[in-house]
């Protein structure tokens, strides 16, 4: 017999989505459901670091608690066996799908939990829909060649969160005793580069903090080597502002702190590494596809699974408020088909239907997309708001968008000109 | 219209500042995708008079071979 947690979820059944959003999807003869290709697990749900801002331990959602601390064999069975009929049954749907082993810190799960679940989830997913493991570390334990032996014998790509020099790293990702992590992370990316690891390292993860400057902050990443870069608004929403939020008095603080750094990097030829929301900006401004959330209005087919099998929507809702990714699903009693059609799925695959009105009527809206989820939350209207970093994305894109299209107006008048 | 001509529409509307071919957008499907077309050929010759090594060159490069479909490393950002 299986044992379900018992979780409360406090009433907010007026906020959107609420089901009137399926039911209107429903009826619309464009829209149809689209299957999940990417799984988020909370393959280890503890962390050997005590960083003060984590959306996981710090912030509104405290269920982690009620959770086991790593997930199981028989959970990872059990997601295996869940992630092959759902890619089996939607494989006419599907170019590809990637797990993500995650945490808390999932590298706490150890070298043997993270063979015996690439096994398993690549022995689940059908020949015909190539499957993608990743992992995102806290960069702590990839110092242990031991696993990283065998994150490369099961190709398993390595994302690591970092947030810049020792300072700046220091500041927030700190362990439980206080002391900074930055030593230690950088002794792991030093041995991640080597050469037998270095095609695993996959993308170097910032979350932006307003008191570190910001060159200095992106000096500090390329130094790592990474093939790519990313930078993260803060979490936060209307009910819960970021840290140094200023866009209430009209400023534009998290736009200001970013731009220095697009200039930098726009203008360094050859090109250092990739900064990831940089060339998802410029890509949709240019009008191709954003391949991360956040921007953009491509469909959001994610779910997420927790250390004890629950399904839940996008981790980062931990940050707006208590329950906020509960779904009531389980995988060891549901299907992911059946997460399909829960309001909170629905509303990120509507497109502009999804939007407030504010965005709708927004002349960037197809390039902002309204900002990360999450960062829409407002108590009382739920998600169907701008994000709260409007104005910032705002006064982002429409730089990175003169400065693109105007070199590629040029470009084009030159070329005209030599005929 | 096919998804592939939305996308080539939706390319056309999106870079209207700097094509004017985007200004067809409004005649109808086949008028539009074909606008969209020639306006993906502008950018392919943009793309290849520009640096490969640069932003621009890398951004204009993954545009124009933009076919819309599952990338590996997934949209996921944590």
């Amino acid at each position: 017999m299986i044992e379900l947690p018992i979780v409360r979820v406090k009433e907010r059944a007026a906020e959107w989505p609420t089901q009137n959003v399926t039911d209107q999807a429903l009826e619309d003869p464009y829209w149809r459901p689209l299957p999940f290709v990417e799984f988020a697990l909370k393959f280890h749900g503890r962390c050997n670091l005590a960083c003060d801002y984590c959306y996981m331990y710090e912030m509104a959602d405290q269920s982690w608690k009620n959770k086991p601390v790593a997930m199981s064999r028989k959970t990872i069975d059990q997601v295996a066996f869940r992630l092959g009929e759902h890619l089996r049954a939607h494989a006419d749907e599907i170019a590809g799908a990637s797990v993500r082993m995650h945490g808390g810190e999932a590298l706490l799960a150890g070298a043997d939990q993270f063979a015996y679940a690439a096994r398993a989830f690549r022995n689940a997913a059908p020949s015909d829909v190539p499957l993608r493991l990743v992992t995102t570390t806290n960069g702590v334990l990839l110092s242990d060649e031991n696993l990283l032996n065998v994150l490369r014998e099961h190709r398993i790509g390595v994302t690591v969160s970092l947030d810049g020099d020792r300072e700046g790293q220091n500041r927030h990702r700190k362990y439980a005793n206080g002391r900074g992590s930055y030593d230690l992370v950088m002794r792991g990316i030093e041995v991640l580069n080597r050469p037998d690891y270095r095609d695993l390292f996959d993308l170097v993860l910032c979350t932006i903090d307003l008191e570190n400057d910001p060159l200095t902050t992106y000096e500090a990443l390329l130094a790592t080597g990474a093939p790519a870069v990313d930078f993260l608004l803060p979490l936060g929403n209307w009910s819960s502002p970021p840290p140094g939020w200023t866009a209430g008095d009209g400023g534009t603080a998290y736009a200001d702190w970013l731009i220095p750094i697009f200039e930098r990097w726009y203008s360094t030829v050859p090109l250092p590494a990739g900064v990831r929301l940089f060339e998802n900006i410029m890509t949709l401004c240019l009008g191709g596809h954003a391949y991360t959330e956040g921007l953009g209005l491509n469909p959001f087919q994610l779910i997420v699974v927790e250390s004890d099998g629950t399904i839940e929507l996008g981790d980062a809702l931990k940050s707006a408020y208590e329950g906020a990714p509960y779904t009531g699903l389980n995988v060891f009693r549901n299907t992911f088909d059946d997460a399909r059609l829960l309001p909170g799925v629905v509303a990120r695959q509507r497109k502009v239907a999804g939007l407030s009105p504010i965005c709708v009527s927004c002349s960037i809206r197809d390039i902002c997309g309204a900002g990360e989820y999450s960062t829409r939350y407002r108590s009382g209207s739920g998600f169907l708001n701008p994000s709260v970093y409007c104005a910032d994305l705002a006064k982002l894109i429409c730089h990175i968008r003169d400065r693109a299209l105007t070199d590629v107006e040029r470009l084009r008048a030159e070329r005209a000109a030599a005929g | 219209m096919s998804e592939r001509e939305g996308n080539l529409v939706r390319k056309v509307a999106l870079t209207a500042a700097a094509f004017a071919a985007a200004s067809a957008v409004g005649v109808g499907a086949a008028g539009a995708a074909s606008a969209a077309e020639s306006s993906q050929a502008n950018l392919s010759e943009v793309a290849a008079t520009t640096d490969q090594n640069s932003a621009l060159g890398a951004v204009l490069n993954r545009v124009t071979a933009d076919d819309d479909v599952f990338r590996p490393a997934g949209t996921f950002n944590r």
